[in-house]
């Protein structure tokens, strides 16, 4: 290892390190400095990125476990927009969140929803496209990059819609197992709840962008008819786009 | 037609890009030669972002200045990253493109922060490598920016003449952050008019002005670059003597956190021209030069 890999190694052990002095003719109230500026960042990162959750959580407790999580989870590239995405995972594990379980449904739809608004732009495969086709069946489609299928583990989309209103004092509605689909229309990020065939379908073409293939696997598993409707619902809400597309590099 | 942007205008005034100022910016015509941005915020793949950005570049010159290349690193650049900065260089064809003198990235974690490294002859050679890299492949200059520092560091050269040899041997231009060199100055107890003396001034590109606070709690005080309020009068005097000196370089104010509405950031570019001989009464500009 090189003498200057050597010293950002140090000075990187004494970031992490609260307290700690870095060997050498540094002060530690100027270390405090690069500590607090890579810990502050973080925390704002995660305050912009979950809005509603830190409105649920309140900004005391929201700041305490976003100071651990950045403490724990340093960025992985320099886009803060790609920031904590094992947030929800991190919230999940605490046993103080037990009662408040909704808040990590939220947390998720709020994470996804950022990274369906940055996603790639590609045309919606749509209906008229569809049955124009020769062959439907042989039609190689698969989920847009702006799309994204999640699980929840309550009905918060009223209490979402509240939250994104600025309102709050929304109850939360039933447990149970929610399939969402997020879907990218112009500025917006739309969320509609879905069937657990419309999953089937969207990850069966998310693994293998063949119609036919797709269709028939969610049919054996769902039935045709509810294969069908899912496929209506997915091109329906733009969630499909022609051919596979190889996302823009980002 | 879109304007060709790539050139600004002598002694060019400039702000930074920020999301808030987007539907004002877009709205109607603001009285900056310039937009700054911060390349890591607007390297989205697709989508709104994406579409404001490309707007804003229809109607403002622009700047793209990383933060994230970690040029000071010794691990290699992230060719992912820089590849991301080529592609956002290519789409907006900026006036000026510019990183820092730090690093931030160290065995896969990103420290979020632009962090300090010892000016030695092996880190010159580092730097020197990352910015030939950078330069390469995006096939243009680039500024190099001068740090804020709040450590003394393990140096072998001057920073003023590390900088001066790398402008030498790699051809990039040097980013003279006013605000930056007057902290550190405070901080390290430097002497800040031979520290910009020693400075290669025929390779500044850009300038940039920024406030700063002073943390009294330290022991000593700590001045602390934040980017949080208006520039200080030290740094307004610095900046009158050398656009004095360098007439045609353009110069950024920043303002990153308690974020000001756009007319009290436009008032700062005002003070910034009274202090600029190219927007002072002919008669004072004249004053200035003899």
């Amino acid at each position: 290892m090189t003498s200057l890999a050597e010293w950002q190694h140090r000075f990187a052990e004494a970031l992490h390190a609260p307290g700690a002095e870095f060997p050498g003719p540094g002060s530690r109230q100027g270390l405090d400095v690069y500590r607090n500026n890579v810990r502050q960042s973080l925390i704002e990162a995660l305050s912009s990125t979950f809005p509603h959750t830190r409105t649920l959580l309140g900004e005391r407790f929201f700041t305490a476990v976003a100071s651990t999580y950045a403490r724990h989870h340093l960025p992985d590239e320099p886009r803060l927009v790609h920031y904590g995405h094992r947030f929800a995972e991190m919230l999940e594990d605490l046993p103080t969140m037990t009662d408040y379980a909704y808040v990590i449904d939220i947390c998720r739809l709020e994470r996804a929803r950022l990274d369906v608004s940055h996603a790639a732009d590609t045309i919606p495969l749509d209906a008229e496209t569809l049955a124009s086709s020769q062959d439907p069946g042989a039609l190689a489609c698969s989920p847009s990059p702006a799309s994204c299928h999640l699980i929840g583990h309550h009905d918060v989309l009223d209490l979402w819609q509240a939250l994104e209103r600025g309102e709050t004092g929304i109850a939360v509605g039933a447990a149970g197992r929610w399939h969402w689909l997020l879907v990218r229309h112009g500025r917006n990020v739309d969320i509609q709840s879905v069937t657990p065939a419309c999953e089937t379908l969207y990850h069966a073409l998310d693994a293998r962008p063949i119609l036919g293939d797709a269709l028939t696997a969610c049919s054996r598993r769902h039935g045709q008819e509810d294969a069908g409707q899912a496929l209506g619902t997915l091109l329906g809400l733009g969630a499909l786009t022609p051919c596979r597309h190889e996302e823009t590099p980002s | 037609m879109s304007t060709d942007f790539t050139m600004l205008p002598a002694g060019a005034q400039g702000i930074g890009l920020k999301h808030q100022h987007f539907p004002e910016l877009l709205s109607r015509h603001t009285d900056v030669d310039f937009l700054e941005l911060h390349a890591e915020n607007h390297m989205s793949a697709g989508g709104p972002f994406r579409d404001d950005l490309a707007a804003i570049a229809e109607r403002y010159a622009l700047s793209v200045h990383g933060v994230g290349l970690s040029l000071g690193g010794a691990e290699p650049l992230d060719t992912a990253h820089l590849q991301r900065l080529v592609r956002l260089v290519e789409a907006l064809r900026p006036s000026l493109v510019s990183e820092h003198l730090a690093w931030s990235r160290l065995e896969g974690d990103v420290y979020n922060d632009l962090l300090p490294l010892p000016l030695t002859q092996e880190s010159l050679a580092v730097v020197m490598r990352h910015v030939d890299e950078t330069q390469q492949a995006l096939g243009r200059q680039l500024l190099v920016e001068n740090p804020s520092l709040y450590v003394r560091l393990d140096n072998t050269l001057e920073e003023a003449d590390f900088l001066a040899e790398l402008v030498d041997r790699t051809g990039c231009g040097l980013l003279l952050d006013i605000n930056n060199a007057y902290i550190s100055a405070q901080n390290l107890g430097r002497d800040l008019d031979a520290y910009l003396d020693a400075l290669p001034l025929s390779a500044v590109g850009e300038f940039h002005l920024a406030g700063h606070h002073l943390d009294t709690e330290a022991v000593p005080p700590l001045s602390i670059d934040d980017h949080g309020s208006p520039v200080c009068e030290a740094v307004w005097q610095r900046y009158a003597q050398l656009s004095r000196w360098l007439p045609n370089v353009p110069t950024l104010i920043e303002w990153d956190t308690r974020l000001p509405s756009l007319s009290r950031w436009l008032e700062e570019v005002d003070r910034a021209r009274l202090h600029h001989p190219a927007h002072r009464p002919q008669a004072i500009a004249q004053e200035g030069v003899s």
